[in-house]
């Protein structure tokens, strides 16, 4: 009995040990950008883990239109000043796309879920072919209707478009939840002289939370941090119009910037990340339900 | 071999039934050691070579299968079209004359039939369409053909020849030629859509409006057609071909139908006949198709039967040889034999079991082939009927009518009860504010038994941990006394009490596990406690005790009606409206002659009516009123997924169209509008990509997109399967019984999914540059710098690639952690329990119970992950960009981590040498890639197959 403890004392302390080292791995470089994002200081912040010296005018910088600090290192201020914009474009689409794609999903995976028609099977076929393709290969020609048709080339309305046009395709999710939704309620309803439409709009919407906030918050996800599509269709010359994604991959990669910006491109990710990690945990508990019921169902 | 195929069988079993692994846990035990370890070694081996060879396999039967998909696809196709073609063919015989019309006027029937507005629309989208067509459409369309993408090139003129005063040619544009004409090639199947819609629409009304002749003709042929259904079966077990049956037959069909005065019924007369006795010829062709199939897997399975019964005999011979022979002492040596003839025994049975279960299945089919069976004409009548017989206004009206009747003839009854009311309704209102208190007593009463249920349980779970913990004390007293009694068999007297504790706990535990834990305890009684106020709620609604007396007394009224009278909630709502009239803005009854009035033109118009339709029928096609009002009843679906649907087919498979087309054109450096041209070049792009000519700058492609798509399928299969089993064992620590802080550990893997990839990415990238504070790290203990995405010599490469594959463990471990706890929770406790039990270690456990359980379930899921990591664009092009590059370039670029789809990001954005063409043709390699696997994998696995029988 003894040696029975303590073989489970003993394991449990290694789990321990593996789980913290592996926490410390997780949260140090979270930690270290925070870190930088107060670093002051000369070039070689960038190698050491912890700054020298600390400062707060990293974020000042971000917000330079209205606080006038300039990053004294830089020799190239191409880009001073334009962050609020960017947050406030970001902003915009994400919430604009996220509010139309999961109104589209919603309705599609109800469609999908309840009604039975012709053309059903037909539409998850085709949806699971499109899905093997690579999306990216699409842009070419959005970049084009964008310029010519709806003459939005460099404006992140065109983005709003991309984003949820879309987005009825990725119904999977939800579809299995209105699965788990018992019918007898629709019939109840219908037999109450519910007409389908209000059935899905009072009915089945308020039982269905879960899946609406993991919805929003995927759709409201997707957007903030996206960068292939936005700097495709956006285009690095229309720097007023770039979203945070494309502005913080210059300041760590653009020419003439990369050397100089490092700190600055770390306080822009504790803002740009700091938002939606809070609103990620206090939603956590639907993200989580939601994950778990889609791998479930596939 | 005969272990092999023991080892099969095993396989077999643990697949379709997990409880299987804990009797093969209690085995382990019973070995030594090394034969155990050697079994182990060898199995899995065993195994390892069992998949691979399975995999091969099935691969084969993929390509059969995805060929027979798509010939399957084409042959249906073909059909589709012919029997639209067909259909509309009858629906263009069988029709008056503004149905025939509106083939080719659109929404003729709809004006013919008063729905104004569904033929305004359909004669507005027509015009519109023809003229738009004859505009821009037919010239988009030659433009997209034979105009070659466009033929002149914007720039100055160039017939003139002073180049300073040149006019500036505007010229085309090859992509939105592309655009153009592609859009146009959908219009035209939104066209045809639109066609159709339109004949069906005449179609349906003049069968709503003929719906009783039809119906007439159906029922007088239904005799014959039997008659000719008989005919068919006898001339089937003749061995006459159905094309000869009905040419004999046709003579009689003509004599028939030549009784019949009117040519149209005579014609359709005569379609309905030929094809009755063609269907019910194909029906008993069927019938004995599907008898000669069961009869097969019959002979079959006797034969398998016979080959097991001679086996088992062998069995026991052999076994009674051995009886003989023995001369060993083992009592338990003729208990193994016996045991051993019952196995046998049993797979005999489990071989037989799966052809009879093959067998019933076709009889299944069978019986539901008979039960199903009609003769042409009575299908014909029954659709007639769904179809078109809803559309029958006249039971309908008349019901409104007697309705309407019922009310005025009672009218001095309702008035009565009214007045009598007025009056009562104080008593009402105490009535009710009494029948609420009650109520809420009832809620306290069924709270209270609530939590008394719940302390109940909670009082058991408290005695049994009390037993368990008495149990172990007892166990250590003994202990004890054994040590210190210091007996000779001391062990074996130990392991005595510990089989006697194991004994004793297992029980307990096992009613412990049976009761819920006590977070559900408390999450459950909170529930029916809401429950029970809930529901006091919903009663409460509508128990109203603030009535007024005139309200009370229509209430009263209403009930009434619908109690007495049976009218339906509406109506009675409608009617008791109706109780008073308002005059001089004052409200007062009904005289009895005004009644009587009332009664007299309501029995005049039910008369007429009556009189007007002597066959009691009265179809009136849909008004758009109608129409509208079903988009948001029973074709919501119409409504609902119409934006989403457009919005895929111009976001999803326009782009996708268009990108097939390019990878044909030569859009590419040189041919990029809109200051140049590009131009169909067939499969040259294709060319370029795997045979490229030997003078051209791609000489070097064919290898080096190889290496890429190695790489690509290296990095899948890495990066699902560490993520999948590291992010499995990671939350299995976590959810270990006596780990704390659980939360807290989740909270803390949960931080890569909550921030932005790009943000994580970037930074760890920026740390790992050699000026970073990792790159920097390493170079101080290591003395060389660490290169990632830029040493191009081999051990940098396979640095940075072994780099990606560890940060992408960072960033996926927890999206498996999070998919996969809730199973984990809901494995079944007992099989762990028994398990432990028999002396399975944590490691036999992980691989015997908990993979096996996990696998079964997040098949699916594991297979869209495999397609992610192809297409993982974030890891590679964040982390290394694709780097290092290959040296000699007139590789687009090309780098050594790239994978297919960042090196089709890279030549698409590239700004001095872009391939539009080749791009897309990676992108068309891709998706050949990515649905050659999922098929493969759907195949292989169990759970999609049963999945599509759920759905």
């Amino acid at each position: 009995m003894k040696s029975l403890k303590a073989s489970r004392i003993i394991s449990n302390t290694i789990i321990y040990l593996i789980l913290g080292i592996m926490s410390i791995i997780w949260v140090l470089p979270i930690v270290w950008i925070v870190l930088q994002s107060f670093g002051g200081g000369g070039i070689s912040v960038r190698s050491q883990l912890i700054p020298e010296t600390f400062t707060f005018d990293n974020y000042l910088y971000l917000f330079s239109n209205f606080t006038g600090v300039t990053n004294p290192r830089a020799s190239n201020h191409s880009l001073d000043g334009y962050f609020f914009g960017w947050f406030c474009n970001t902003l915009i689409v994400a919430v604009l796309s996220c509010l139309i794609s999961t109104l589209f999903v919603l309705g599609t995976a109800y469609a999908l879920s309840r009604f039975r028609f012709k053309a059903r099977t037909i539409f998850m076929k085709v949806n699971l072919v499109i899905g093997m393709f690579p999306g990216f290969l699409g842009m070419i020609i959005m970049y084009w209707v964008m310029r010519d048709i709806f003459h939005l080339q460099g404006n992140y309305f065109s983005l709003v478009i991309i984003y949820s046009a879309g987005a009825g395709g990725g119904y999977y999710i939800a579809k299995g939840f209105f699965d788990t939704i018992s019918k007898n309620i629709d019939e109840a309803a219908m037999i109450d002289g519910a007409s389908k439409s209000q059935i899905f709009w009072q009915i089945i919407l308020p039982l269905a939370k879960p899946i609406i906030v993991y919805t929003v918050l995927t759709s409201f996800m997707g957007p903030w941090g996206d960068y292939v599509t936005s700097s495709y269709i956006i285009g690095l010359q229309n720097t007023s119009n770039w979203t945070v994604a494309i502005g913080l991959y210059q300041f760590t990669t653009g020419q003439d910037i990369a050397t100089s910006y490092y700190t600055q491109f770390a306080a822009g990710a504790v803002v740009v990340a700091l938002p939606i990690t809070i609103l990620f945990f206090a939603l956590q508990k639907y993200y989580v339900s939601g994950v778990t019921g889609g791998a479930v169902k596939g | 071999m005969s272990n092999n195929t023991n080892e099969e069988i095993k396989n077999s079993n643990e697949k379709e039934n997990p409880q299987v692994n804990s009797v093969f846990a209690r085995k382990v035990k019973l070995i030594n050691p090394v034969v155990y370890f050697f079994t182990v070694v060898l199995s899995a081996i065993w195994k390892a070579i069992y998949w691979l060879f399975d995999l091969v396999v099935s691969m084969f039967t993929s390509i059969g299968h995805f060929f027979k998909l798509f010939g399957l696809g084409v042959f249906h196709g073909v059909i589709g079209i012919k029997d639209f073609f067909k259909r509309k063919a009858h629906q263009f015989k069988y029709n008056d004359r503004s149905g025939r019309l509106s083939f080719f006027l659109f929404g003729f029937s709809s004006f013919s039939n008063k729905q104004y507005v569904n033929g305004v629309l359909f004669a507005l989208f027509e015009v519109l369409y023809i003229v738009f067509f004859a505009l821009f459409g037919a010239n988009a369309l030659y433009m997209l053909t034979f105009g070659k993408l466009g033929l002149v090139a914007p720039g100055p003129d160039p017939f003139c020849e002073d180049e300073q005063f040149c006019e500036w040619i505007n010229g085309d544009n090859s992509i939105m030629i592309l655009i153009y004409g592609l859009l146009w090639i959908l219009s035209i199947f939104f066209f045809l859509y639109i066609w159709n819609r339109s004949i069906n629409s005449g179609y349906n009304n003049y069968r709503i409006k003929e719906f009783i002749h039809f119906e007439q003709l159906y029922k007088d042929n239904i005799e014959i057609s039997k008659k000719f259904d008989a005919e068919a079966k006898k001339a089937f077990e003749e061995g006459i071909s159905c094309k000869d049956f009905i040419n004999s037959k046709k003579a009689e069909i003509d004599e028939y139908v030549s009784k019949i005065e009117n040519k149209k019924d005579a014609d359709y007369t005569r379609y309905l006949l030929i094809n009755n006795c063609r269907h019910s010829y194909k029906y008993f062709k069927t019938v004995k198709r599907q008898e000669n199939v069961i009869a097969k897997l019959e002979t079959k399975r006797e034969k398998v039967n016979q080959i097991c019964q001679d086996g088992l005999k062998a069995h026991i011979a052999e076994c009674d040889e051995k009886r003989k022979a023995y001369t060993g002492d083992d009592p338990e040596y003729f208990e193994k034999l016996d045991i051993s003839i019952e196995k046998y025994e049993n797979k005999n049975m489990g071989k037989l079991a799966k052809w009879d279960n093959k067998i019933k299945k076709q009889n299944h089919v069978l019986e539901e082939i008979h039960k199903r069976y009609l003769t042409f004409v009575e299908i014909q009548e029954t659709r007639n009927n769904d179809k078109y017989g809803k559309f029958n206004d006249y039971y309908k009206y008349v019901a409104s009518l007697d309705a309407k009747i019922l009310f005025y003839s009672h009218y001095q009854e309702f008035k009565d009860l009214y007045e009598s009311k007025l009056d009562k309704y104080q008593e009402k209102n105490e009535e009710n504010v009494q029948k609420i208190v009650s109520l809420g007593e009832e809620m306290n009463q069924k709270i209270t038994n609530t939590r008394t249920s719940f302390d109940a349980i909670r009082e058991k779970k408290k005695a049994l941990n009390d037993e368990l913990a008495k149990v172990k004390v007892a166990y250590k007293e003994e202990v004890k006394a054994i040590k210190a009694a210091n007996d000779p068999n001391k062990n074996q007297l130990l392991m005595e009490a510990k089989a006697k504790l194991v004994d004793g706990t297992t029980a307990i535990m096992r009613s412990l596990n049976d009761l819920p834990s006590d977070k559900n305890i408390k999450l459950l009684e909170k529930e029916e406690i809401k429950e029970s106020k809930n529901a006091y709620n919903r009663d409460k609604k509508y128990l109203k005790t603030n009535y007024t007396s005139e309200e009370f007394a229509m209430q009263e009224v209403i009930d009434m009606m619908i109690v007495e009278y049976k009218l339906n909630y509406k109506d009675a709502q409608a009617f008791a409206k109706k109780l008073l009239i308002t005059e001089n803005k004052a409200q007062r009854f009904m005289t009895s002659e005004e009644v009587e009035k009332e009664l007299n033109t309501l029995d005049k118009e039910k008369e007429q009516y009556v009189k007007d339709h002597p066959d009691k029928y009265n179809g009136r096609p849909v008004s758009f009123k109608e129409t509208v009002k079903s988009l948001f009843n029973d074709k919501f679906h119409i409504t609902i997924l119409s934006l989403p649907v457009i919005g895929i087919l111009f976001m999803s498979i326009m782009p996708l169209l268009f990108s097939i087309l390019v990878a044909f054109t030569n859009y590419s450096t040189g041919h990029i509008p809109p200051t140049q041209l590009f131009t169909w070049i067939g499969f040259d792009n294709f060319a370029t990509l795997f045979n490229p000519p030997a003078d051209s700058v791609y000489v070097v492609l064919p290898n080096a997109l190889l290496r890429t798509v190695e790489w690509t399928m290296i990095w899948a299969i890495v990066a699902t399967f560490s993520n999948y089993i590291l992010g499995i064992v990671v939350a299995l620590l976590i959810n270990k019984e006596g780990i704390r802080l659980k939360k807290l550990w989740r909270t803390i893997f949960m931080m890569t999914v909550a921030i932005p990839q790009f943000i994580s990415l970037l930074s760890i990238a920026t740390l790992l540059k050699d000026t970073g504070a990792l790159g920097r790290l390493f170079n101080d203990t290591f003395g060389y710098r660490l290169g990632f995405g830029s040493d191009g010599s081999a051990n940098g490469v396979m640095m940075a690639k072994i780099i990606i594959i560890l940060v992408n463990v960072w960033v996926g471990i927890p999206y498996t952690i999070l998919s996969t706890t809730g199973i984990l929770l809901n494995i079944p406790k007992d099989l762990y329990e028994s398990a432990k039990v028999d002396g399975a270690g944590t490691v036999t456990q992980f691989a015997k119970i908990t993979m096996p359980y996990i696998l079964f379930v997040t098949g699916p899921y594991l297979i869209t992950q495999f397609i992610g990591n192809i297409n993982n664009f974030n890891v590679i092009f964040f982390l290394t960009g694709g780097g290092p590059s290959i040296v000699g370039s007139g590789l687009l670029g090309l780098g050594q981590t790239d994978l297919l789809i960042t090196f089709l990001y890279k030549i698409v954005t590239s700004t001095n040498n872009p391939q539009y063409g080749i791009a897309s043709t990676i992108g068309i390699v891709i998706f050949i890639i990515c649905s050659f696997i999922s098929i493969v994998m759907y195949n292989k696995s169990n759970s999609i197959k049963e999945e599509d029988q759920f759905q």
